[in-house]
């Protein structure tokens, strides 16, 4: 064992958790290396030093204070799964999917209903001077009214 | 972090909770509970947070019931939820740096050595030098990084061993071993007068 293998064990023999494999060759590295000697002296008023410094008592009642936090939290997640296995919550929450999808559905957003939106989809493809990147554009799935788009002559653009 | 399960004598009472067991969570409770307060005071040198640090911890465990699933050692896990919990502690306090009552150690330098084991035992001038050897050991653990500072706190008080300490602090255990070498070697320095003397 070299001086840089002895000092890695340091901590772990003062804590009387070195590996017996370990332990033999580090005492005997010890006894004939003087600067390791020094080294673990160090080491171990280190550890003296930081195992002195003991935490306060708890204050009065804090066992108390948290066994019935502990309570409380348990108490709530227990209400909250009651909550969830009800029978009416589940029926409420399906009849709200369903609302929900039926809002979508007849929305006058949607895209087929919309007015106007060929004509905006044109006017942003000239914009933007899409003209050159359609068929990209058309796998990505952006625009819905292709056949407007595409017969729009792009050099018929209005100059900015 | 996520590796094989890990047996350990605590998921028995963590599998019996999870199936409706509450005295199996009081067990844990009482098992863990100074433990969890020890390295929350270490961190934070403030008993007030400490304890609520403690409370919280054990509250997040409990709305974390139906979702833990032993990865790692249970201790790991609750020392990670402890770790947060007084990183957010730290975070606070930069956001909210008004002095509170028991402040930290750094924060108030003249402040005697606030608990010690009973000084009727030893000789009064042992007790001054313990106590200020004490204060010094504080102020200087309350100066190391946030991961310095837990990764010793985990191995020297808590005895955790390397892997532990990774998975709390999510590092790998290289890395663990750097922040524990520099955090003792800082110590070192701190507290030259005590261990060169």
């Amino acid at each position: 064992m070299n001086c840089n293998q002895c000092r890695e064990h340091m901590e772990a023999y003062l804590k009387g958790s070195l590996a017996p494999e370990n332990a033999e060759p580090f005492e005997r590295h010890l006894e004939g290396c003087i600067g390791c000697r020094e080294e673990l002296e160090q080491v171990r008023k280190l550890h003296a030093a930081l195992s002195a410094w003991q935490v306060p008592a708890a204050s009065p009642g804090f066992e108390t204070r948290l066994a019935a936090r502990v309570r409380e939290a348990q108490a709530r997640l227990g209400r909250r799964r009651a909550w969830y296995a009800q029978p009416a919550w589940l029926g409420a929450a399906a009849g709200l999917v369903v609302a929900v999808g039926a809002a979508v559905w007849w929305w006058p957003w949607r895209a087929e209903v919309r007015p106007g939106r060929e004509a905006f989809e044109v006017a942003l493809a000239q914009d933007l001077d899409l003209y050159e990147n359609l068929d990209l554009l058309e796998d990505l799935d952006l625009f819905e009214h292709w056949e407007e788009i595409e017969s729009v002559d792009p050099s018929a653009k209005e100059p900015s | 972090m996520r590796g094989p399960i890990v047996r350990d004598e605590d998921i028995d009472w963590v599998e019996r909770w999870q199936a409706g067991d509450e005295t199996a969570l009081t067990a844990l409770v009482n098992k863990y509970r100074e433990r969890v307060r020890a390295v929350a005071y270490r961190f934070l040198q403030n008993r007030t947070e400490a304890e609520d640090i403690a409370q919280e911890t054990f509250i997040r465990l409990v709305q974390a019931r139906d979702r833990y699933r032993p990865s790692a050692k249970f201790s790991s896990y609750l020392f990670t939820i402890a770790n947060r919990l007084c990183l957010n502690a730290l975070r606070h306090r930069k956001r909210h740096p008004a002095q509170s009552l028991e402040a930290p150690v750094s924060a108030d330098p003249e402040a005697p050595a606030r608990q010690w084991a009973d000084p009727a035992a030893v000789p009064a001038a042992q007790v001054l030098e313990e106590e200020e050897q004490s204060l010094m050991v504080r102020r200087a653990v309350d100066r190391l990084p946030p991961d310095e500072r837990m990764a010793l706190i985990l191995d020297h008080w808590e005895d955790q061993p390397l892997e532990r300490i990774a998975e709390v602090l999510r590092k790998s255990i290289p890395a663990v071993k750097s922040l524990l070498f520099r955090a003792r070697a800082k110590l070192r320095i701190s507290l030259a007068a005590y261990v060169q003397k």
